[in-house]
């Protein structure tokens, strides 16, 4: 690969950092694990880079390595002693590195104080794993109902259905 | 068109799906004459702003940097 080839490379990987540990923690829920998950899904794309076409959907690609790694890492971990579920959720709460970005915050929806952050991310653990994985590459990550369905292998079909019941969920939960 | 059939269609103008015209048209007529699809549909969109600006972290500066020792690395 040419040194304009790897440049090339970099500049359309690189700025998916952010979006990748956003999922990581969603999958994890563990800081420190995330950051294990991201940096291996760089690893590894840059072993598989020859894969990549410059120009097509280097975000989709990279998810679909996270999540590979991700699944891979917790089919061999089953095999092994698990840790009690609650201390990690226990020591999310905790972690300086889930804060959430407030300088993202629309100036207009300022109404959206802590209390009411803490509301949605409650609503959103409420959600079956799958609709609330649906509701994150959505809604989130911005990914299409194509992407989204690729990147889990369901049928658009499922993907659209998910992400209206989990919709519909987190409505009746934060609206009623 | 009737508030069940603008319920099937209001999830995927919130996510951003590209809509017949006439389908488009048929929408924004109903979200005219009915208040309370108009209530849903102004509640969908904040409820995924809302999402959005919560759930968006940022990776922490070790991880970047970790990230680009990789790629300097690979390069050199």
């Amino acid at each position: 690969m040419t040194t304009e080839k790897h440049r090339q490379f970099e500049q359309e990987v690189l700025p998916h950092i952010d979006g990748l540990y956003g999922y990581a923690l969603h999958l994890t829920h563990d800081p420190e694990d995330a950051s294990d998950l991201v940096q291996e899904t760089y690893a590894r794309a840059l072993k598989a880079r020859h894969q990549y076409t410059p120009g097509t959907n280097s975000r989709a690609w990279l998810f679909a390595i996270l999540r590979n790694v991700f699944f891979n890492q917790k089919r061999a971990a089953a095999r092994k002693p698990t840790v009690n579920a609650g201390e990690w959720i226990d020591d999310l709460e905790d972690k300086e590195t889930f804060e959430i970005m407030k300088s993202q915050f629309n100036p207009e929806k300022k109404f959206l104080d802590d209390l009411m952050d803490l509301e949605i991310k409650n609503a959103i653990n409420l959600l079956p794993v799958s609709f609330r994985t649906a509701v994150i590459l959505c809604d989130v990550q911005g990914f299409s109902y194509t992407e989204i369905g690729e990147m889990l292998d369901i049928p658009i079909g499922t993907v659209r259905s998910r992400i209206h019941r989990g919709r519909a969920i987190l409505r009746h939960l934060l609206h009623n | 068109m009737k508030c069940e059939e603008f319920h099937s269609h209001i999830h995927d103008v919130v996510s951003g799906v590209v809509l017949e015209d006439h389908r488009l048209n048929q929408l924004n007529e109903h979200l005219d004459e009915c208040e309370s699809c108009r209530l849903i549909h102004e509640q969908m969109h904040s409820m995924k702003a809302s999402v959005r600006n919560v759930m968006r972290v940022q990776a922490p500066r070790e991880l970047k940097s970790t990230i680009s020792s990789l790629f300097d690395a690979d390069r050199n």
